[in-house]
This record gives structure tokens, C-alpha cells and sequence, in this order.
């Protein structure tokens, strides 16, 4: 594999995500049902991706932190969890609201979901409601989606999805996929009429109908991957099954690419 | 966007400016056609959408028409499936590139959001053959090869690191589309953020993706084509564009494909456009100011001739079962069996 074709195709990649970001702004907005099966598509993605990576782990590597104050993989998905569980709660409010009709807005304020951007302490954040949700109404959504799911723009998490250390990964692993379920399960049956009219602001996330929630939370499944991704990569890494998971789909990846197999 | 491509018209030579200028008008009219075309707020028919399209001039049709096919499926009711969409006879004949282009476009690109990042092969596998089953469904007979050819644009455009995934499934589904694959990746690395803006070689860095991401040479033929496919049709009033790509092709031992993906073009051109014949006298006339006479007549004046002389009358006969149509010059063709 030369270095001038691997950069070739981290071009294309990123080519890739912009174009992704220009369709989607660009793109006529989506009708109600389709909205939401892509949005719950997106998430059951995300999450299978997060059940690929705790697949093969062994407890000591589920628990490795590269250094204090960086959680290690373990954590991560305790997070992931957590966040599900506490959104899977407002969503279900928010199906509530519709049954009784007409619009409705659910406004979280930081007192009840007190997330952040990091390097501005929590105590402070609230004063920033105003600009944060001025700010909101211009930036598109889009946008906001592919700030949360690039690590591009640091965030603190809120209280309520703080992770313990050490939770046995063979637990987290059948929580993983209890909890998707438990989400879709809200999906499966009929849903009310005006479903998309209820929405649930928040000063950080702006706001959202029942679908872009999902797509929040699936964004914020992708920006933790990178997360792992680079407790993976720590040289202090317990060795073995998690790091050559990854190695090995990487070369698969570029391998399938340079060589060109094919199914003629 | 066009203010920005005048702003950079100090700082690029001129034919330079005129390419981003045509690409961004491609792009504005393919994705806010509701605004060009000032849909009503209740949603106009199919038919209605493509006669406001049809009223604008030439060059801006066609985009405007592949637009409108992209407007109406994405926003189309998902509760009833949609079926026999561009069957309607209502449809006028010489808008089904545009509408199947822009109707595949949709589709592809609706089947991979659906996917995620990384798909398993079983997840994609049914995805494509869903992809495949509302093509079939929605295209009228003859024209289902040139919205599956969308495929590869979407892919290409959107998810390139699942560019070999959906080749490899798509042939296992039907070995014929792979090629039609190929093709659509070609006509993306015309659109694709690396390549858009048209300086730093960019005619050049999308070439070289063309050859270097194609597995084989089949596929290598397809992505050139579809590239120069896409240069053409954009460029199409300003043919000194084309000439300084091809001038830079030279040598490539690529003429085969150039021509194929040139000649298709000026040929879907005509049956896009039955009354902008003028446009293409350029291409039919041996005078050049960039490209040697020489390569100008071999890749795209003399096959020209003969295509429209022996191949465009086939092509556009009254459709019957098994017969080609302007559709399958989403494909490459090897020169010598099509001159034959």
C-alpha cells in the first residue's frame, strides 16, 4: 500500500463527509415517516458499530485509560448507554404530548441536562441560554449534527450520563443491545399523527423533533468511536484482540480498495 | 454562488471561471429547483413539475429536469410505495436522462443513509436489492440501466470507502450493473469536493482517480467515460473546456474511452435538447484552439459524425423489448463494435 494512495483515499473520505453535509442541507426535507425510519436506522448503525468494538474485549482492555481524566472503553459505552436512556425518556414524553395533540416544546434547561462545551465550567454555561440559542437558530442542523459527531469542538457530558469505572463488559455488551432494543421498541408500534410536531429544545442541541433527537444521539454514538478509537491506539494498549480488530478492518479496508476485488 | 465564482474570475483564467461557473449552476438547479422553478405550496403533479422545467432555456433544463425527478422522489409519501413513476406517458420522452438520472440519484442515496458507515454485507446486499426493485419499478421500459447508473454517483459522491463494497455486491446481484457502477463513479469524480473548484489540476487529479480507483480495466474504461461524460455535458456551451481537458489527456492511451464518454454525452445532448442542435457544431467542425486538430478529429469530431450518422437513429427508434435506447450510453462501448 504506497502512501500516495492511502492519502487518495482519506482525501476521498473527507471529500465523502463534506459532500454528506452539502446533500444534506441542500436536500428537500424529508417526509414524516421516512424522517423517522432513516433516523432509526442511523442509530441501530451507530450502535452496532459500538457492539463491533466491545465484540472481542477482554475486561482489562475494557477498563484501560491512557491517563487520568480520559475514560477508557468501558466508560464510553457506560456513557453511550446512559445518554440513550436519558433521551429515550424525553422521547417517550414526547410521544405522550402528540397522543394529546396539537404542538407541543419540551424545553430542557441546563439545570436538567447540564452538558457543556469544555473549557467553560458548568456554573457558567447557563448564563450563555441566550447567545447559545441565538446561535441555534442560525446554524443549521446539519451542522450541528457534524459538530457533535467530529471531536472537533470539545464537550462535557451531563452530570446524569457521568459513567462508573470498571462495569464488567460482558454486562455492558447485553445492556448495549437490550437498550437499542428498548429505543426501537418505541418506534415498532403506531405512533401518533402529529408525532413530528412535538419537539424538545435544548440550548446546546437547539431544537429538534423525535427524529433529529435519534440523530443526535447516533452523531454522539460516532463522535465516542473516535474516542475509543484513540484509547485503541494508546502504545499502552493491552495488546491483542481489540487492536488487531481494528488493524485488521483498516487493512481489509485499504486492501479491498488497492486491489479491487471483485464478485465477477 | 455564481457572486463567488465572479469574485474568483480576478484570480483563475477565464475558460477556468466559466467551468466552476457552469458546475455551480448544474448544482444550484439540480438542488433548489422548487426555488427556481417557485413550486406552489401544495405539491404540483409530476408532469406539472416537468413542463415549469421544460420552459427554461436549454442548458438549464436539463439540470432542472434531473432537479425535479430528485425534488418529487425525496419528498414522495413513503407510506405508499412508489410505483410506475416515470411510466407515465404524460412524460415527455426527450426528459427521461434527466428524470431516471435524478429519480436513481434519490434512490441510491436514500438506500445508503439508511446504512450507516459500515454496512454488513447482508444489510447492503438487501438495501441494493431494494435499490434495485423501485428502479425496475419506477422506470419506464428501456431507461432502468440509467437509474441504476446513479448508483455509482451516489456511492462515489457520498460514501467512497464503500465505493469497492457496493461494486463487488452489485455485481453478485446482476453482473451487467457493475459496469453501469463504474460509469456513475466516473461522472462523480467531475462533481466531488476535491475536484469541484477547477484550479490546482483539478482536470487532472480527477483523471488520475478515474484510473486509479477502477479495479479493472473495464471499470477503467467506465470511470473515464463517465468522467468525460460529465466534463461535456456541464461544459457543453463552452467547448474549449473539453479541449484543454483533452489536451491534457494526451498520451494517456485513453482515447477510446474519452471519446466514448464525449460522443455519449453530445448524444444524449441532442435527445435531451432536439432543437439546440447548434450548440453542437463545434464539436462536429475540426477547428480546435487548444487540442491539436489531430486529437480533436480522432476523439471527438469524426466518431461525433459517425455516431450521429449510424447510432443515434438506432437508439431513439420507437421502443421495442430488447432494443437499446439512449440509456444504454450510460455504459462504454467499445468504438470498434459501435462503428461497426
Amino acid at each position: 500500500m504506497s502512501k500516495g494512495i492511502s492519502k487518495t483515499f482519506r482525501e476521498a473520505e473527507i471529500g465523502g463527509a463534506i459532500s454528506r453535509l452539502v446533500y444534506d442541507l441542500t436536500s428537500p426535507p424529508l417526509p414524516p415517516g421516512e424522517e423517522r425510519t432513516r433516523a432509526v436506522a442511523k442509530f441501530r448503525a451507530a450502535r452496532e458499530g459500538t457492539l463491533a468494538i466491545v465484540q472481542n474485549l477482554s475486561q482489562e482492555q475494557a477498563d484501560f485509560s491512557p491517563r487520568a481524566g480520559v475514560w477508557s472503553i468501558g466508560q464510553n459505552v457506560e456513557h453511550l448507554l446512559l445518554t440513550e436512556q436519558l433521551y429515550r425518556i424525553q422521547m417517550q414524553n414526547m410521544i405522550e404530548l402528540a397522543r394529546q395533540g396539537g404542538r407541543h416544546n419540551i424545553a430542557l434547561t441546563f439545570e436538567e441536562i447540564d452538558n457543556s462545551i469544555a473549557l467553560i465550567p458548568r456554573d457558567v454555561i447557563p448564563k450563555l441560554t441566550l447567545p447559545l440559542n441565538m446561535l441555534n437558530m442560525i446554524v443549521p442542523r446539519v451542522v450541528r449534527v457534524a459538530l457533535i459527531r467530529t471531536p472537533f469542538v470539545p464537550a462535557l457530558n451531563p452530570t446524569a450520563s457521568s459513567p462508573k469505572r470498571g462495569q464488567p463488559i460482558a454486562a455492558l455488551r447485553a445492556r448495549a443491545v437490550a437498550s437499542l432494543n428498548t429505543t426501537e421498541e418505541i418506534f415498532r408500534g403506531e405512533l401518533p399523527a402529529g408525532l413530528m410536531d412535538v419537539t424538545l429544545s435544548h440550548p446546546i442541541f437547539g431544537v429538534n423533533n423525535i427524529a433529529h433527537i435519534l440523530g443526535i444521539l447516533a452523531a454522539h454514538e460516532d463522535r465516542h468511536h473516535w474516542q475509543i478509537k484513540s484509547v485503541v491506539a494508546n502504545p499502552l494498549f493491552p495488546p491483542d484482540a481489540l487492536k488487531s480488530l481494528f488493524q485488521l478492518a483498516e487493512e481489509k479496508s485499504l486492501a479491498d480498495n488497492s486491489t479491487g476485488t471483485k464478485g465477477r | 454562488m455564481q457572486d463567488s465564482a465572479h469574485f474568483m474570475s480576478a484570480f483563475l483564467p477565464g475558460h477556468e471561471v466559466r467551468e466552476v461557473q457552469n458546475k455551480l449552476e448544474a448544482f444550484r438547479l439540480f438542488a433548489y429547483v422548487d426555488q427556481k422553478l417557485k413550486f406552489p405550496a401544495d405539491r404540483p403533479s409530476l408532469p406539472e413539475m416537468v413542463r415549469l422545467a421544460e420552459a427554461l432555456p436549454p442548458f438549464q433544463r436539463i439540470f432542472a429536469l434531473e432537479g425535479v425527478a430528485h425534488f418529487y422522489t425525496s419528498t414522495a409519501a413513503t407510506e405508499t410505495p412508489m410505483i410506475h413513476l416515470l411510466a407515465d406517458p404524460e412524460l415527455p420522452d426527450n426528459a427521461m436522462v434527466p428524470l431516471h438520472s435524478g429519480m436513481g440519484t434519490t434512490l441510491a442515496s436514500a438506500a445508503l443513509a439508511r446504512l450507516g458507515d459500515s454496512p454488513s454485507p447482508a444489510d447492503l446486499r438487501k438495501a441494493l436489492e431494494d435499490f434495485f426493485e423501485l428502479c425496475h419499478d419506477n422506470s419506464r421500459e428501456g431507461w432502468y440501466i440509467n437509474s441504476i447508473e446513479a448508483m455509482g454517483l451516489a456511492v462515489r459522491t457520498l460514501y467512497p470507502h464503500l465505493r469497492m463494497q457496493v461494486s463487488e455486491e452489485m455485481g453478485e446481484i446482476d453482473e451487467a450493473a457493475q459496469p453501469l457502477f463504474w460509469h456513475g463513479v466516473g461522472r462523480a469524480l467531475y462533481f466531488v469536493p476535491m475536484n469541484f473548484i477547477t484550479f490546482g489540476g483539478s482536470h487532472e487529479r480527477a483523471l488520475r482517480a478515474a484510473f486509479e480507483e477502477a479495479p479493472t480495466l473495464e471499470d477503467r474504461h467506465n470511470t473515464v467515460a463517465g468522467l468525460a461524460w460529465a466534463l461535456t455535458l456541464v461544459n457543453i456551451q463552452h467547448p474549449i473546456i473539453l479541449e484543454t481537458f483533452l489536451h491534457m489527456c494526451r498520451g494517456t492511451g485513453l482515447s477510446a474511452a474519452l471519446s466514448n464518454g464525449v460522443v455519449s454525452a453530445l448524444m444524449v445532448w441532442r435527445h435531451m435538447v432536439p432543437e439546440g442542435q447548434e450548440i453542437l457544431a463545434p464539436y462536429l467542425s475540426s477547428s480546435t484552439k487548444v487540442a491539436s486538430p489531430a486529437l480533436w478529429n480522432d476523439v471527438v469530431a469524426m466518431p461525433a459524425a459517425h455516431a450521429f450518422a449510424e447510432i443515434f437513429p438506432a437508439l431513439t427508434r420507437p421502443y421495442e423489448i430488447g432494443q437499446p435506447t439512449i440509456a444504454n450510453l450510460f455504459e462504454y462501448q467499445d468504438m470498434r463494435v459501435s462503428q461497426a
